[in-house]
């Protein structure tokens, strides 16, 4: 079995320019949201945590650039990138006058600080070709890279690349310099406020509680009763009988993947041809995605999966563990899925759902049997997403693949990854709260999002 | 006997069982969505505020909330027109407010629930609940609304596309030197003139905005284009300057942003979209903030309109400093504004609101008391993004200038009205 899944082209569907509900008026200042995230929040680290943190740090952190709305980088930070074709070595000005949201000046050596902290952590993979990054001038910083790269300034557009002060790890009170601020947060949800000091514009919301959920149900009912005014799931009984409170239902870009990743276990390889055979992704996509989703195409061919796995493990069926973020309940339905389609297979799989925290911790040291995840596409661009995928379980090969060359189609059999399908972030947003979009790597931009009135 | 009982009771019944009305089902709908925010309900105490430019609308509307509210076992419920300051101050826990506005032929409530407290400990005012709640205009709610009162020559509407031109302002004038005057707009980082060549505007010319980037701006960005005595001055927030040039002439820095047919240059508040009044030189007379502000061209007196960040119109005549504003809620205008001075009097126009998935209007309005509807151009292409007048075609009559857009399709067209 060769199946070469070339992700890049199923992610074709995908651009990178976020749904946006029509404005129909100017945006009026002030007003509060309480809205749910997508995953618990576990840190601020821009390097590090779940779809839900990286959705609190794009609020908070500022790039040198980010994707504009025709998906291509568009200077943030940055006021000009001096990168000639076949040069090896860039250089990026910054824009004068920035400010951190303690006052502070945000200089080239903050920038250079940031970049070279995700240059020596694995998550920072997406800034590969970047050898090494030093501050020239107070707004100039100079990059030096390992081979010609035309797409640097997507790669500056990459959480990776967010700026901190000094390049420090952010702690529990994150200084940022994007639009708003935190005030406050927990394992259950994170406070934010509009930082009143952004470069970019002050955020249109005063504030924004964004929460976790300990149940579908429980974050449906909190939509329907006004608790909250934006969504991410709603309950299989109201998709029959329909919402009795109305909202606008807002789609990002198709550039979420979903899989499986086998972790350090003897015989892996194995188990993931069996799982890449047995999951049957069309049923599964329709039974437990909601949102616009593609199916990978892969074989599915559940008898040879069966004897795949006779023939290694003869009667004795292998016990593994399916690790599960708890709080994200569209994988814990995934999940149950899996572990039907596997046990046809011949292989036990027991679901150990944990909380945010621990499956991030576990994830990041590649404590698990099997692993089940989502990706975004860094900066919604499909071909940095299938070397997302790659770095789900192996950020070296991701690195080392990126240094060689652009981002490029990569055959997965060559990994630990089962990709199953490419979907969109959905929301579903209280019709009077206007302009909020999701963007190409699956986050809800509320910087532009408004109430009607106040 | 039992036949004439049964025909009373019929009568009875009929004569009980008043038929609902449109603004009664409106009135429902509003007392639902804040029902679940106004708890526990024998323990509060609820002011209600209803405002748009339709007293008796206003009026009947806030009775029936009220009537309903009362129904649910509320301590006391109230008409009261203050802001939340005012209702703290009077002694209720949650206060009502509307805004009541129309466009594309639905009439719209939206305002929010505000729980009110006096303790020292917390916020003194936490918004519960946002409230929006739409019905198509049927006869009983178009009662409630003033007639179209048009003066004397007809007004007409036509639009001359110019391409994919994402422009945030206009101004008509002479920037050439030739006698006649061109269309100026003003996008994010560019100025552009047309001319009128007899049947179409083309393109003359078109200047970058560059220089010195802003340290701060809005989230959406923000220009202001004036033409003046033969010279253009164009500011995009993007940029820390504005760039002014003559007749051929090269481009130059220049402070502040300018407004049509206002002798004031104005600053923006550090990233957010409204200038403030104390940042203009002079500054009499402009409002506290304002998102626009354009002055009358050629007419037998001074006229001012500004649109303030709540979405209200205020409109001065005569000397600033003499004569009162006239305020009128226009919620949803996009802050255009432009004032035109002919032969059939003296008129505002402003961009007016929209529904989802339908286009802006145009309204203009007679500079009397009351300012009276004169025409509404509806059924635009796309949202007005900015408004100007002034004599385009060279007849000698004025027009006014929108920039309307329709953003997914990405295209501009310029409609004069006149």
């Amino acid at each position: 079995m060769r199946a070469t899944l070339l992700l890049a082209s199923i992610v074709m569907v995908a651009t990178a320019v976020g749904t946006r509900a029509r404005a129909e008026t100017r945006a009026q200042y002030g007003g509060a949201v309480q809205a749910a995230m997508a995953s618990a929040p576990t840190t601020f680290d821009p390097l590090r945590g779940g779809p839900g943190d990286a959705e609190v740090a794009a609020l908070v952190f500022d790039t040198p650039f980010v994707i504009a709305a025709d998906g291509k980088p568009r200077p943030s930070l940055a006021l000009a990138l001096d990168n000639a074709d076949g040069a090896t070595r860039a250089r990026l000005t910054l824009r004068p006058d920035v400010r951190f949201s303690d006052g502070t000046l945000l200089t080239a050596r903050d920038v250079a600080a940031s970049l070279a902290r995700a240059l020596r952590d694995p998550a920072g993979w997406t800034l590969a070709p970047v050898k090494s990054v030093r501050a020239v001038a107070e707004e100039t910083v100079e990059l030096e890279l390992s081979r010609p790269t035309p797409e640097l300034a997507l790669l500056l557009a990459t959480p990776a690349a967010a700026v901190t002060p000094a390049g420090a790890a952010p702690g529990k009170r994150p200084i940022g310099s994007g639009p708003f601020v935190v005030d406050g947060g927990d394992g259950a949800g994170v406070r934010l406020s509009a930082n009143p000091g952004c470069f970019a514009g002050r955020a249109y919301l005063q504030s924004l509680a964004l929460r976790a959920f300990a149940a579908r149900s429980d974050e449906a009912g909190s939509y329907e009763v006004g608790s909250i005014q934006a969504a991410r799931h709603t309950t299989g009984a109201l998709d029959a009988t329909g919402p009795r409170r109305a909202a606008i239902v807002v789609d990002g870009p198709q550039t979420l993947t979903g899989f499986v990743a086998v972790g350090r276990i003897a015989d892996a390889d194995v188990v993931r041809r069996v799982l890449a055979l047995a999951i049957n992704r069309e049923r599964l996509r329709r039974l437990t995605v909601r949102e616009p989703a593609s199916v990978v195409k892969a074989p599915y061919d559940p008898g040879r999966a069966k004897s795949e796995a006779e023939r290694r493990w003869h009667d004795a069926r292998p016990k593994l563990s399916l690790l599960v973020d708890g709080s994200r309940f569209d994988d814990r339905d995934v999940a149950e899925r899996i572990l039907a389609d596997l046990a046809r297979a011949g292989i036990d799989v027991a679901i150990d759902a944990v909380d945010a925290s621990t499956y991030q911790a576990r994830a990041d040291a590649g404590r698990y049997d099997l692993l089940l995840g989502t990706v975004a596409a860094p900066a919604g661009d499909a071909a940095l997403g299938t070397l997302a995928l790659v770095a789900a379980a192996d950020p070296a090969a991701a690195r080392a693949a990126l240094q060689r060359a652009p981002a490029a189609a990569v055959n997965l059999d060559d990994t630990r990854v089962v990709p199953l399908f490419v979907r969109a972030a959905r929301l579903y947003v209280a019709p009077e709260l206007r302009d909020l979009a999701v963007e190409g790597a699956g986050r809800a931009v509320w910087s532009d999002a408004h109430w009607l009135s106040r | 006997m039992g036949r004439r009982i049964g025909w009373l009771c019929a009568l009875a019944l009929l004569t009980a069982a008043e038929p609902r009305g449109t603004l009664d089902a409106f009135a429902d709908a509003i007392v639902e969505r804040a029902r679940p925010h106004l708890s526990p309900a024998r323990d509060l105490d609820v002011a209600v505020a209803v405002a748009g430019p339709w007293p008796r609308l206003g009026d009947d509307l806030a009775a029936l909330v009220v009537a309903r509210l009362r129904g649910l076992g509320l301590r006391s419920v109230t008409r009261g027109d203050g802001d939340a300051a005012w209702a703290r101050a009077a002694g209720f826990e949650r206060l009502l407010r509307l805004d009541l506005d129309v466009g594309g032929g639905r009439l719209r409530a939206s305002g929010s629930v505000l729980a009110l407290t006096t303790s020292p400990w917390t916020e003194g005012t936490e918004t519960r609940a946002h409230l929006f709640v739409e019905t198509p205009l049927d006869a009983e709610l178009r009662a409630y609304l003033p007639a179209v009162t048009t003066p004397q020559g007809r007004w007409q509407a036509r639009g001359v596309p110019v391409g994919d031109v994402d422009l945030l302002a206009l101004d008509v004038g002479d920037s050439d030197g030739d006698g006649r005057a061109e269309v100026v707009g003003a996008t994010a980082t560019e100025a552009i003139v047309w001319g009128w060549d007899g049947a179409r505007l083309t393109e003359r010319r078109r200047i970058a905005l560059a220089g010195r980037p802003a340290p701060m701006m809005p989230r959406a960005p923000v220009a202001t284009v004036v033409v003046e005595r033969g010279a253009v001055t164009a500011h995009s927030s993007s940029y820390a300057d504005a760039v002014s040039w003559m007749t051929r002439g090269k481009s130059v820095p220049t402070r502040g942003y300018g407004f049509p047919g206002v002798a004031a240059t104005c600053e923006l508040s550090p990233g957010v979209d409204w200038f403030a009044g104390a940042s203009c030189a002079p500054s009499a007379g402009l409002p506290e903030r304002f998102w626009t502000v354009a002055g009358l061209r050629g007419g037998a007196r001074a006229a001012r309109a500004a649109i303030d960040p709540t979405g209200t119109l205020w409109v001065t005549l005569g000397a600033a400093a003499t004569a009162p504003a006239m305020p009128l809620t226009v919620r949803g205008v996009g802050a255009q504004v432009a004032l035109i001075a002919s032969d059939r009097g003296e008129f505002v126009a402003t961009s007016e609101p929209v529904q989802a998935g339908e286009a802006d209007a145009i309204v203009v309005r007679a500079l009397l008391a009351g300012l009276p509807v004169a025409y509404r151009a509806d059924r635009l292409p796309g949202n007005v993004r900015a408004l100007a007048a002034g004599d385009v075609d060279g007849d000698g009559k004025p027009e006014i200038v929108a920039a309307v857009r329709d953003r997914a399709a990405r295209r501009t067209e310029l409609w004069m009205v006149n």
